[in-house]
């Protein structure tokens, strides 16, 4: 599914280069649940960008599904996104305008859904996070956790080959972690690909396969029994 | 995503920032409203004056004595039109004319208990009624003999009979007007109307009145005459006849090449409006074009604020899966709409402001769809144009930098 060879990542500031990943191997299969941890400037979110196709790799191969991404043309990377990622954020990045049923609409305004079907997909997914009574609520109506599980059913509502969960739970308190994580264990369960990057390593915990990145290595890859 | 779907997001996002949005057009509306404005206050006035014209009559002319400054007042006695002139052009173009004739104007004025009453005397021949526009209304005009024999007889307005003798009809009445401290006995023959002008000031205390050419003569003592009216008779060229008169005139008066008899016509005037009103035109252009400029030059100011606003909703936008030229629609058709709807305010007001004109100086409202569709057309470029720079920059932002953006 999502497979990573020797990828490197330089930023170049002026003079002044910084590698940020120095050659990193993943190889992530359909249906696991795996969280990569790290402290920050370890290189995670770095990666984390780079899985989601919102950041080029300099070197190495990235292919998801399938298809090396490396030479997709801007547009083909968007329809990408729309269509095999979904990102839950750690500020929910939700449209503060937008009713909760709208945010989750959003990615099949730009996968050309119609509004019918819209309507149809984005009542599942919120019902599928527990929030069917919650539809026409704006984000500032909502509780930290309420957001991030409009965020997840944002994530859900392609149903993208995988999940990105950047820090899901760093703005959250521990009783909606519980809640969020809940939601995120339930939906592998159910069958979905959740990458979730961290610094937490209780929450890493609750996945089933850690990647620990240090200093832009991979320093450990070990699964779990949970 | 598809236009109506970017048109909902740039109508919500107006709607969120409603001051804004309409400070934002009122360069628009000022720009596109005094175009309106003006254009259809030109247009009536164009068309009343056409109407105006017509009503004068479009056979009409006028040769009158043209003064060049070098000219001194002596010289152009000798020019003067005289009664044998006069009698030559009725000889030679009588068959091409409806009427011809000079006019003596003296005034004179009349009391009647405490008011006074101003009289304009027009000494006119007996076939002025065939050149102005004047409808008997009772009795009759005075005849060659009237003039021949110089009767003190008057043909007065219909003004004057509902003013002066309260609407009882005073034919066959005599009237002592004082001219000149001197006083004079006219019997009324006639009363005319004449389809109401707006050019001239409407007063109750001035009337016109027509009296024989032969009388305004000997008031005025004068010895000559400096202009002369006549029409035309359909089916002949007023510019050619009118040339024709002029260079038997000259020859008379020995005058070729020293262009003292002018000619005035309808044709000739209609063009010097038309001139002065293109002259206005292009102004009000000049001025409308550095408006909307202006207005334009607001609209993307206002654009670029609203994409650094919306830098993170831009990159959330781009990471679920917009495309450049999603992100770059969606701004450039909120750009279109501000521009759009500032139009669409624009022409409302300008026409608005059109319509207290044309009440104000009394000419009709003559909306031209063309101009509207240009005016709404011509502002929508606007929104294109000035929303190009910030909408390609927001499609260009960087997502993960937007996403960041705080």
């Amino acid at each position: 599914m999502i497979r990573v060879q020797e990828m490197r990542k330089v930023y170049r500031t002026g003079e002044i280069i910084f590698e940020a990943l120095k050659g990193v191997s993943i190889d992530i299969k359909k249906g696991e649940f795996v969280s990569i941890i790290g402290p920050s400037g370890s290189g995670k979110s770095t990666l984390m960008n780079i899985l989601g196709c919102l950041d080029n790799a300099s070197d190495g191969i990235y292919e998801l599904d399938g298809q090396v991404t490396s030479n997709l043309s801007d547009d083909q990377i968007s329809e990408l996104r729309n269509e095999k990622i979904g990102f839950i954020f750690q500020s929910f990045n939700l449209l503060p305008k937008l009713t909760a049923v709208e945010n989750v609409e959003l990615p099949l305004i730009y996968s050309k859904k119609s509004k019918s079907e819209r309507r149809k997909m984005a009542e599942k997914s919120l019902g599928l996070v527990g929030l069917s009574d919650r539809m026409e609520h704006r984000p500032n109506e909502m509780s930290g956790g309420q957001r991030q599980r409009v965020a997840i059913a944002r994530a859900l509502v392609c149903e993208p080959s995988i999940i990105l969960a950047d820090e899901p739970t760093g703005n959250l308190d521990s009783k909606t972690t519980d809640e969020v994580m809940g939601i995120l264990k339930e939906l592998n369960a159910l069958g979905n690909t959740i990458v979730v990057v961290t610094h937490e390593p209780e929450i890493a915990a609750q996945t089933h396969r850690v990647i620990t990145v240090k200093d832009g290595h991979i320093v450990s890859d070990e699964r779990q029994v949970s | 995503m598809n236009i109506g779907e970017s048109m909902k997001m740039a109508f919500s996002a107006i709607r969120s920032n409603k001051m804004r949005s309409l400070l934002t057009m009122l360069g628009i509306i000022i720009g596109i409203s005094s175009v309106i404005a003006l254009v259809t206050l030109g247009n009536g006035s164009k068309a009343m004056m056409t109407k105006e014209f017509s009503a004068y009559g479009a056979n009409r002319a006028t040769i009158y004595l043209g003064n060049d400054d070098e000219e001194t007042s002596e010289d152009i006695y000798t020019y003067m039109i005289s009664e044998n002139d006069l009698e030559m052009i009725e000889r030679i173009y009588g068959h091409k004319l409806e009427g011809v004739s000079p006019t003596e104007s003296f005034l004179g004025t009349v009391a009647k208990g405490r008011k006074s009453y101003n009289v304009t005397f027009n000494g006119v021949s007996d076939s002025y009624n065939k050149i102005e526009n004047l409808t008997l209304e009772e009795g009759r005009f005075f005849t060659k003999e009237d003039v021949a024999s110089e009767r003190q007889v008057i043909v007065i307005e219909k003004k004057m009979v509902d003013n002066f003798y309260d609407g009882v009809s005073p034919i066959g009445q005599v009237i002592t007007v004082d001219v000149n401290g001197q006083s004079e006995t006219f019997s009324i023959i006639g009363i005319y109307s004449k389809p109401a002008s707006n050019f001239q000031m409407e007063s109750n205390l001035n009337f016109t009145a027509y009296t024989p050419l032969s009388i305004g003569t000997r008031i005025n003592e004068s010895e000559g005459f400096g202009a002369l009216e006549y029409n035309v008779k359909k089916g002949f060229d007023v510019k050619e006849t009118s040339n024709s008169i002029i260079s038997i005139l000259e020859r008379t008066h020995d005058a070729k090449g020293k262009n003292v008899y002018r000619v005035f016509t309808m044709e000739s005037q209609l063009k010097m409006m038309n001139k002065f009103t293109g002259t206005i035109t292009t102004f009000v252009a000049a001025i409308a074009a550095i408006s909307l400029l202006v207005g334009g030059i607001g609209i993307m100011n206002i654009m670029l604020v609203s994409v650094t606003e919306r830098t993170r909703e831009i990159g959330i936008r781009k990471a679920i899966g917009a495309k450049k030229k999603d992100i770059l629609s969606q701004f450039m058709i909120e750009s279109i709409i501000v521009s759009g709807i500032g139009g669409i305010i624009g022409i409302v007001t300008g026409i608005g402001f059109a319509l207290i004109g044309t009440k104000l100086m009394k000419v009709p409202l003559t909306v031209d769809p063309k101009v509207v569709l240009f005016a709404f057309m011509f502002s929508a470029m606007i929104g294109v144009f000035f929303g190009i720079y910030p909408a390609n920059k927001a499609a260009k932002l960087n997502t993960i930098d937007a996403l960041r953006y705080e």
